[in-house]
């Protein structure tokens, strides 16, 4: 019977799908990235179709562990996941190369490994594993900066999870039991909650996504959008339904994200910071922890895979087919590429509530659960946060890239160079946006997938006519301020300073603690280095505080040894030993 | 400037009307919202640009911001 259960698990296929693509030949490893996620879904909907209460447990160390717990949340999450992870590997197919396409799958087998651990150690296992797949993924775009993002990324993770498992520890502890359900409001589960809403990216602890998602390849950000943020959205709702400060976190990171959203002149910069916009959506819902409520946060986040996989897909066709993502060096495309404008702009209009499509039924179940409860305040916030995601990524962005003047035509004199992109991206991008229109137009598709019995109807002459209101009057605004709502180059500082400005200056000052060498160096060794001599080099070698140390004597003039990004480690390692030290001391 | 403005209170008052016949409470709630809100981001988000113009050693140490933004796809 175990092994029967095994076979159900749906992580399995796309962790050996991670391992096969890694060795196959390239066109067989193609095949591998299609069908796993393929079996992973009949997996999901066969555990459907057994009704719930399928669970698979295993003894680790004389503690029975649920590998797999398969109930109506998981499987919600567990079809959302393996669908994304199938449109994400068919649109990267032609674009990623080889580690790529083995982390994405590991990164989606991570995520369903997620969604169904029935116990807080298989979660923090499958946790962990994500965090460094991600990390990989972001790294396989090969660049200087997603190098760098990368190393930042890995670092701000690798702070949660030791959060998450100083938490996990405490509440085993003080409680007996690695269950994974709905948590008191105790100091382990409040422990527990800052390592989550770390990976949920609620602020000030989201800079690591607007700094990291861009920098990974055009298909690796789709799987980090689908993945990343939402596993914790799922352990949000599972452990955390209820915990009220959860609504007004929700709620300021809704506008947080949209605000910062319309500041942005790369445009996949611009859809990251509307993920952290739409998980305020869902972690509202958490927080007000109804039944309407809940289901209103699990539709939204299944329905947001779905829009802002096509979002992102649309954005990085554009970056595949003309190698830029700013809005300031884009412009008159549409003629040129109008079959991504229309797949794109129907992610866009997802997002943006727009009736018959997968966001407007999502957000207005979400919304018609803050509003049940006489939450007024937080209700017309949300609306203000919906304007503002209307306004960019279905207004702004569009114009920037698709309607505005070629801006590099302008700038050299000549079109926009586009490189053809592949049919499988197309294929994926439509499949997407069927998927949106199916659920906007029939929601009981989405409907019979919720947790909590649903019979709320979004498509009442109110709703229809104050929505549409709402976007009209939003068109109206944009093109009454166009002038002032176009793309400009540069970046704008958010609570990143102290990502990067922070470690920088720490850095400096560890510098000034020590006298700097003026001496010249010496143009040629004479004689072979004492060991005493040997130490500075011996200390520039130790890993993380190594180069820091050592950059306290470096010539004047030399480049620093030691990245802020090292600094920044060391901070953040110091930090997490003294949480998981104190955890383990409580 | 005029034509966009006499544009935008006909679509109001026309939304009025809507709210009116479908009984939405409250009336032009979603037209107020909308261009309120959109008011309130443009300006809000270019105070809050003008607050967060980033300093000077703001990526000093990396190569940002990028001089030509031109970003090779995938590697």
């Amino acid at each position: 019977m175990a092994e029967t259960t095994l076979l159900l698990w749906p992580a399995w296929p796309l962790l050996l799908g991670a391992l096969l693509v890694a060795v196959l030949p390239r066109r067989t490893g193609g095949a591998v990235l299609l069908v796993a996620p393929l079996v992973a879904l009949a997996q999901v909907g066969a555990l459907r179709a057994a009704d719930g209460g399928v669970t698979l447990a295993y003894d680790f160390y004389g503690l029975e562990l649920l590998l797999l717990r398969a109930d109506t949340l998981s499987i919600a999450f567990g079809i959302v996941f393996a669908a994304a992870a199938f449109l994400a590997g068919l649109y990267g197919l032609t674009s990623m190369d080889t580690s790529e396409r083995a982390t994405a799958l590991a990164t989606a087998g991570a995520g369903l490994g997620v969604v169904f651990a029935g116990d807080l150690i298989t979660l923090l296992v499958f946790w962990e594993i994500k965090a460094v797949v991600t990390t990989v993924l972001i790294l396989g775009r090969r660049t200087p900066e997603s190098r760098r993002a990368a190393q930042r990324y890995f670092f701000v993770h690798f702070a949660g999870g030791s959060v998450l498992l100083g938490g996990i520890v405490w509440h085993t502890v003080t409680t007996g039991s690695t269950a994974f359900e709905a948590f008191a409001s105790t100091g382990a589960a409040w422990t527990i909650l800052v390592g989550v809403a770390l990976s949920a990216a609620i602020p000030p602890m989201h800079t690591w996504l607007p700094d990291a998602y861009p920098q990974a390849g055009v298909a690796g950000m789709v799987f980090l959008s689908a993945f990343t943020t939402k596993s914790a959205v799922y352990a949000l709702v599972r452990g955390f339904a209820g915990f009220e400060v959860l609504l007004w976190v929700g709620v300021i990171m809704a506008l947080y994200g949209v605000t910062y959203a319309m500041l942005q002149d790369d445009i996949r910069r611009l859809l990251a910071y509307h993920i952290v916009s739409q998980v305020g959506f869902m972690v509202a819902g958490v927080g007000v922890g109804t039944a309407a409520a809940v289901n209103g946060a699990v539709a939204h986040a299944f329905a947001h895979i779905l829009y802002k996989g096509l979002l992102l897909m649309g954005a990085g066709a554009l970056l595949y087919a003309t190698g830029r993502s700013l809005g300031s060096q884009l412009g008159g495309l549409a003629r040129r590429l109008p079959w991504v404008l229309v797949l794109y702009m129907v992610g866009a209009v997802s997002i943006s509530s727009v009736p018959l499509f997968s966001g407007f039924v999502s957000k207005e179940l979400t919304i018609h659960g803050v509003s049940d409860e006489g939450l007024t305040a937080a209700l017309w916030l949300l609306k203000v946060a919906s304007v503002g995601t209307f306004l960019s990524t279905a207004l702004k962005l569009p114009y920037a890239a698709w309607f505005g003047p070629d801006r590099h035509q302008q700038a050299t004199g000549r079109p926009t160079r586009l490189r053809r992109i592949p049919t499988t991206m197309y294929v994926a991008m439509g499949l997407a946006a069927a998927v949106n229109l199916a659920i906007g137009v029939y929601p009981a598709l989405l409907w019979e997938l919720l947790p909590h019995a649903n019979d709320y109807t979004p498509f009442t002459s109110y709703k229809l006519s104050e929505t549409l209101q709402l976007l009209l009057l939003t068109a109206l605004g944009f093109w009454l301020l166009i002038a002032g709502l176009g793309a400009k180059p540069g970046l704008n500082l958010d609570l990143d300073w102290f990502h990067r400005v922070a470690p920088w200056r720490l850095q400096r000052a560890t510098r000034s603690l020590w006298p700097r060498s003026t001496a010249p160096e010496p143009a040629v060794a004479t004689a072979s280095p004492t060991f005493s001599e040997r130490i500075p080099a011996l200390v520039g070698r130790v890993p993380v505080v190594g180069p820091v140390l050592a950059g306290a004597n470096r010539p004047a003039g030399a480049p620093p040894p030691a990245s802020p990004t090292w600094v920044l480690g060391v901070v953040i390692f110091g930090v997490s030993v003294v949480v998981l030290g104190l955890s383990l001391a409580s | 400037m005029t034509r966009k403005l006499a544009v935008i209170a006909v679509v109001i008052v026309i939304g009025l009307g809507v709210d009116v016949l479908a009984g939405a409470e409250p009336v032009g709630f979603g037209a107020g919202l909308g261009l309120a809100g959109t008011l309130l981001l443009t300006y809000g988000s270019k105070a809050l640009a003008a607050l967060v113009k980033r300093p000077a050693d703001y990526y000093e140490h990396e190569d940002l911001p990028r001089p030509t933004g031109a970003e090779a796809a995938d590697g």
